[in-house]
């Protein structure tokens, strides 16, 4: 049985990512969060490294990164492992993920623009840019959250709009992804849903004398079985299918973060979601733990190894008070950042801004550390947004550092457990 | 003990927190299979701008909330949107009055003690579809809603006629047992006495009634006040005695820990030392095999079971406890649902208007004990437990009875 007690702090990503490989080695995990992670918000996609400056590309250049950049604390097997793990629950979790670290996928994105991808469901990849083919996305009449036409006016390729209907049903409030997404989950609402999408397509066929050969979506085939209603999708319609991410929340965010809940719960780990977390650390270098529970009294959190994934300022992880200072939310530990408050944003709101890069410093085994590299804490750990030293927006590679930092961290924590 | 007003709680004033990022609507069974109700965000902060106690506002979609809590569990930033729901119906049903029908609902004690008398009759007009037919069209109780049946014995007869295992036990439980395991199901209870003496507890059955969560989420505040305050009276003088309270429902235990001060606004040190000795049975579990560094060993069970924590258990904010023993158990695996709620939320899906509701949130969960099929279906909640087996036609224990098939013999 387990060796060792794990306290993970946030259920993103990362969180749920170390918290299954901790509970597969056997340590006894449980994740504490203020509630759901950024998962619900984010594309579903695992990106590792698709922008350098401006430029798309083509296959990651971690090499290009700065030094201080996590990826480079990392082992050389790291990403890939925790590419790979990854990929095996997903597909057998009933959401396969194609692509690879050789080549980035190139999708469209709902505001028109191409987004390069390391990992997108299969759900997602009839929709590559990479292949020059026309086109066609789908104007569902009702639902208010997707701009086909704004995608036609940016995006350079061939692209038509087809008009499908929404639903047998109307809505008597706006239609929310989830909903669709749930309706096309069941069986027999699927069969509606598709038999009028059909006839649309056939009506189209007859008035332009256009065969639709693939056609975009918002996404929102299921949240419980996207690879079979995929299929009856296509089957219906006589053509490829994709999905394109729409605002939040996200379906396939939901999906992810749906399958891999079960796969932490169901191999015995303890998720906790609502309470948040306050730490602190003793003159021995010892971090220690409680929250607030049901009662409203505070409990001790057994732990012998604690793993921030508590996420950056959109998450709590890190908080930026009125007097200018930047605080890590748990532990106070101390956090990188710019004293001058002016330094802080970029002269555009579309430029990279420096205040992405605010972070916790950590040592190569994913250790908090301050400014002189001094080690705060012997049984605290660090993954995912919170790190210092990325800018995960400008340069297309959140998920790719959540996964590889959550995977080395957790190696760590069983080496200094065991 | 005093009562605070609870238009002030802390609850009701989380609102303000609300960034609207619609987290909480994605994730409400309810919001997910009927546009009659606008979803948590509206209803909750919204709304709640409006309900101030001079302008009495009038929503009546709070009433299609069914209480599950998912909504406060996954907002970010601590918005408090059950609760405030709960609030606000109970204000409501104060205005308007409580109906019949509801009032039935929120007494499962007079219901259970005239039932267990005249069992197995009184099993019988249940299951009559002429008579369901009727209490629909009079009462408003839906015809299909599965309802259990009672047992000729009473739990708490049983108990008094048992041999304890341990009367030294090294530690002392007061076992809460609720309504159900008393008048529907005496196997939990026996369950439990039986795991808790084994593993060296002391275990008394105190005098109790009802929690009063039945008639909380039915709208009678009032009334639910005064069962919390005898339950209070009749508990603190085990709590005296270092007893400490344990339960096998896990919306009593949560009545007990949080709504009688959260919900019911009830104050003082009584309440408040209640709320801190009280435990879930695996809860408690868990912390005695830690502290004693027990490493309890199980008969092998070749089985597979899906597991479906009941969200009342979530709110506990305990994680899923019983996780950890199942998994001690050699030759046993389990699944684990990902469907935040079974559709029931309690009493909500046995009334007509709201029944075809709860049908349509129970599929999701359905889908995946079908995809899994399992033998049996583990759930910490009585009505969770007939409604899934009334609907997928597998059988539902409580996971306390499968560790008790686990002891060694
Ligand atoms: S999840 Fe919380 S913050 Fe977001 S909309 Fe709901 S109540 Fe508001
Ligand atoms: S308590 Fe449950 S049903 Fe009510 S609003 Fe929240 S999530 Fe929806």
């Amino acid at each position: 049985m387990a060796d060792g007690k794990l306290l993970i702090v946030g259920a993103g990503l990362s969180g749920l990512f170390a918290g299954i490989l901790a509970a597969r080695a056997d340590l006894d995990v449980t994740i504490v969060a203020r509630g759901q992670g950024n998962l619900m918000l984010g594309t579903g996609t695992i990106d590792v490294h698709g922008y350098q400056g401006k430029a798309r590309l083509e296959v990651p250049a971690l090499g290009a990164l700065d030094d201080d950049h996590p990826y480079h604390k990392l082992s050389d097997y790291a990403l890939r492992e925790a590419i790979e793990l990854l990929r095996e629950i997903c597909r057998r979790r009933g959401n396969p993920m194609i692509g690879n670290l050789e080549k980035n996928l190139l999708l469209p994105t709902a505001l028109g623009t191409s987004r390069p991808t390391t990992l997108a469901p299969i759900s997602m990849v009839a929709g590559s840019l990479r292949d020059e083919s026309p086109l066609w996305i789908a104007r569902l009449n009702g639902f208010r959250d997707f701009f086909p036409q704004l995608m036609h006016n940016r995006l350079p390729q061939n692209i038509h709009i087809v008009d499908l209907a929404l639903t047998a049903k109307e809505f008597r409030r706006d239609a929310y992804t989830t909903d669709l997404a749930r309706m096309l989950d069941n069986f027999h609402k699927r069969e509606q849903i598709t038999n009028a999408w059909r006839k649309s397509i056939l009506d189209y066929r007859k008035k332009t004398g256009e065969a639709v050969t693939r056609l975009g979506l918002p996404a929102i085939l299921g949240l419980e079985n996207p690879r079979v209603v995929l299929a009856d999708v296509e089957d219906a319609l006589e053509c490829h299918v994709f999905e394109i991410p729409t605002l939040p929340p996200s379906v396939p965010g939901m999906r992810l973060y749906n399958l891999l809940r079960a796969e932490f719960l169901t191999l015995g780990g303890q998720l906790v979601l609502g309470p948040s977390v306050k730490g602190k650390i003793s003159k021995y270098q010892r971090g220690s733990a409680v929250m607030k529970t049901a009662n409203k009294t505070e409990k001790a959190i057994e732990a012998d190894a604690i793993l921030l994934a508590s996420g950056g300022f959109g998450h709590h992880g890190l908080v930026a008070n009125v007097d200018g200072s930047v605080t890590e939310s748990v532990f106070d530990l101390p956090v990188d950042y710019l004293t001058d408050r002016h330094a802080w944003t970029a002269e555009s709101y579309l430029d990279a801004h420096p205040y992405a890069k605010f972070g916790l410093r950590t040592n190569a085994q994913m250790q908090p550390i301050n400014q002189n590299n001094k080690l705060q804490a012997d049984n605290i750990w660090a993954c995912g947004s919170i790190l210092a030293g990325a800018d995960r927006l400008s340069e297309g590679s959140r998920e790719g550092i959540s996964l590889s930092t959550a995977f080395t961290a957790v190696e760590n924590i069983i080496q200094a457990l065991s | 003990m005093t009562v605070i007003d609870i238009s002030s709680l802390e609850t009701t004033l989380s609102s303000d927190q609300c960034i609207k990022c619609n987290i909480c609507t994605a994730s409400c069974p309810v919001a997910a299979v009927t546009d009659k109700f606008p979803g948590p965000k509206a209803v909750g902060p919204q709304m709640q701008r409006l309900r101030q106690p001079s302008a009495p506002s009038y929503d009546k979609s709070v009433d299609f909330c069914n209480g599950c809590g998912v909504c406060s569990l996954v907002c970010p930033h601590g918005v408090q949107i059950a609760e405030m729901n709960a609030v606000a119906r109970a204000v409501q049903m104060d205005r308007d009055g409580v109906p019949l029908r509801n009032k039935m609902l929120g007494r499962p004690e007079p219901l259970g003690k005239i039932g267990t008398l005249t069992a197995p009759f009184s099993n019988l007009p249940l299951a009559l579809p002429p008579l369901r037919w009727a209490m629909e069209k009079t009462i408003g109780i839906h015809r299909k809603a599965p309802f259990p049946s009672f047992t000729g014995k009473r739990f708490r007869k049983w108990f008094k006629s048992h041999a304890p295992e341990n009367l030294i036990g090294r530690r002392k439980v007061v076992y809460f047992h609720g309504c159900s395991t008393n008048y529907y199901e005496p196997r939990v209870g026996k369950a439990v006495v039986k795991v808790l003496e084994h593993f060296g507890c002391k275990v008394s059955i105190a005098e109790q009634n009802c929690c009063g969560l039945p008639m909380q989420s039915n709208g009678e505040f009032d009334a639910a006040r005064e069962l919390a305050k005898s339950n209070i009276a009749k508990l603190m003088p085990y709590i005296r005695e270092n007893y400490v309270i344990v339960g096998s429902s896990t919306s009593c235990t949560l009545a007990l820990k949080h709504d009688y001060q959260n919900i019911l606004g009830l104050q003082g040190r009584d309440v408040e030392m209640i709320a801190k000795n009280t435990f879930d049975i695996f809860e408690f579990l868990d912390d005695l095999f830690t502290e004693q560094t027990l490493n309890p060993q199980f008969r092998r069970i070749k089985d597979a079971v899906f597991y479906h924590p009941p969200c009342q258990q979530r709110s506990h904010f305990m994680g899923q406890p019983a996780t950890k023993i199942l998994r001690r158990i050699p030759g046993l695996s389990f699944e684990v649902s990902t469907a935040d709620c079974c559709g029931v939320a309690g009493t909500y899906g046995l009334k007509a208007e709201k029944y075809q509701i709860s049908r349509d949130i129970g599929e999701t969960l359905f889908a995946q004990i079908d995809r899994h099929s399992p033998s049996r279906v583990l759930c910490d909640s009585e009505t969770c437990r007939w409604w899934i087996e009334g609907h997928t036609d597998v059988e539902s224990i409580h996971p306390i009875e499968l560790i008790a098939d686990a002891l060694p013999r």
